[in-house]
């Protein structure tokens, strides 16, 4: 991933969404990022050609409609979109959550801090490892 | 009771023994009964299938089938009314045999059986009928009950927690865009503000511990005790003023893991962190008695009032100012709720300055966890 590909965030809460957007701006990411509320709209914006392939996607798993874990079950089995690294980004420190997240091939699973300091850390952290990895084109 | 009427249906292939249980059934004080007879299997379990009867009498031997397996037929069908086997010849195997397979009672026909004896057996089955189906749906009602009462706590608090950090992030940036324009009570109110959240969230962290004890159940496997507390004290890091002696070899226990884990990883940190001086020791050990062993934890710290004692058990329970501790008080009602999930007991021996002694029991054979179920 370089600094000019496009992040997809899948999350339904406005402050949750307003997190990553200053987050990233703090860790100075300028990547383009795109904002849908749950799995359907994921979908909807992941299968329009007109819109970009994101390079890496944060995923909420709490969401109406479809869930993080139903949307991950749908990219997992689609050949256009199963290799986008999909990073969770969750409340839920359950081991259930924890474990199908990776079954259903997850890249990563963050549980969101209380602190938002604690949050960018985070943030840069994964932001730093995926500018590192390669992801096929 | 008299106008009560009391339908019966009699599956048995001989028409004497019907005219024998008609004829003491008519003789019947305290009931009227409704007698309807039917001479084999296949008849027998029609009937019972329109469930219009309030107990049945089988007859033992049924031409090619027999009783017993007549008797499970009903029950495989979901029959929920008293079924009672009669038979010619006493026969303790029998007996046994269809008690286990869920009879009401087996009666011996012949000079032993009378009118009396027969009214008895029958009110007697019903009445135990009824008190087993009542008991059998109380207990499912409780279940319920303690399923939705542990979901309500993981979900209540697992749903509280995003809204917290929501607050939490908007103090925050409230201080990081906005805390120049604020004077110094501006500015006090809102690190109040986060310290207060940052309390509830843990408050919440602990509610989903203590209800993650009875939800999540995991597999139970040979612990070495030993070896347990070698990472436990490695995890807890102990400032090296602390020292912590092991003083007996202990035994490997057939538990779940993590729990007890959990139950030695509180009540050591507990132990550190009310030492109270920077210098003390903590002495852990085990006496086998007769079915069960009992563990100590042995501090030199600050120690507990006795009126205290059980107030440390409670959840959300601690002893030092909320402001000045960082304590939320579930480590011990964790523990508690550990140790009697296995059976066990928990209490606690202390002298105020001089330390506090947290004993736990754990017998040899550990009961199967239904809490979890």
């Amino acid at each position: 991933m370089n600094s000019s590909d496009p992040i997809l965030l899948v999350e339904d809460d406005r402050i949750d969404v307003l997190n990553v957007k200053r987050g990233l701006r703090e860790i100075q990411a300028a990547n383009p990022l795109h904002v849908v509320e749950d799995g359907e709209a994921a979908l909807e914006f992941l299968r329009n050609p007109q819109n970009p392939k994101p390079a890496l996607i944060l995923l909420d798993l709490n969401m109406p409609r479809m869930n993080g874990l139903e949307l991950l079950q749908v990219l997992k089995h689609d050949p256009g979109l199963q290799t986008i690294p999909v990073i969770i980004l969750t409340t839920s420190q359950e081991d259930k959550d924890r474990r199908e997240s990776f079954q259903l091939n997850a890249a990563g699973y963050m549980v969101k801090p209380l602190d938002y300091e604690d949050f960018v850390e985070i943030l840069q952290a994964i932001y730093r490892y995926w500018c590192l990895s390669q992801s096929p084109s | 009771m008299a106008t009560e009427i009391c339908r019966v249906l009699l599956v048995d292939d001989d028409e004497d023994d019907y005219i024998v249980t008609r004829d003491f059934l008519s003789e019947a004080e305290q009931v009227g009964f409704k007698l309807t007879w039917v001479d084999n299997y296949n008849a027998g379990l029609a009937e019972i299938s329109q469930n219009r009867h309030d107990v049945y009498l089988f007859d033992f031997r049924l031409g090619k089938e027999n009783g017993l397996e007549l008797l499970q037929a009903a029950l495989q069908m979901g029959c929920q009314k008293p079924i009672i086997l009669l038979t010619g010849v006493g026969d303790h195997d029998i007996d046994q045999k269809v008690m286990a397979a869920g009879a009401s009672d087996y009666l011996v026909k012949g000079t032993t059986l009378s009118a009396t004896l027969l009214e008895r057996s029958i009110l007697h089955a019903i009445e135990r009928k009824r008190s087993e189906l009542r008991q059998n749906q109380l207990v499912a009602e409780l279940a319920i009950a303690n399923q939705e009462l542990k979901d309500f706590a993981y979900i209540v608090s697992h749903d509280l927690k995003a809204p917290l950090r929501g607050i939490a992030s908007l103090a925050d940036w409230l201080v990081r865009d906005y805390g120049d324009q604020l004077d110094d009570e501006g500015q006090e109110m809102l690190q109040l503000m986060r310290g207060r959240v940052r309390r509830m969230g843990d408050l919440i962290d602990g509610v989903l511990q203590y209800s993650r004890v009875g939800r999540v159940r995991d597999e139970k496997t040979e612990v070495d005790l030993n070896q347990l507390l070698a990472e436990v004290i490695d995890i807890i890091a102990a400032p090296s003023g602390i020292k912590i002696v092991i003083e007996t070899e202990l035994p490997t226990v057939f538990v779940e893991r993590t729990r007890i884990q959990q139950v030695f990883q509180n009540l050591i940190s507990n132990a550190v962190k009310y030492m109270g001086h920077p210098e003390g020791t903590i002495r852990i050990g085990h006496t086998q008695e007769e079915d069960f062993w009992q563990f100590f934890v042995a501090d030199t710290g600050i120690g507990i009032e006795k009126r205290h004692f059980d107030k440390v058990f409670q959840i959300f329970q601690t002893l030092v100012p909320r402001d000045k501790s960082e304590s939320t008080g579930v480590g011990l009602a964790i523990v508690k709720k550990i140790v009697e999930l296995y059976g066990g007991h928990l209490w606690l021996t202390s002298q105020v300055g001089q330390g506090s002694t947290f004993f736990f029991t754990l017998p040899c054979h550990l009961p199967d966890s239904h809490l979890a179920d």
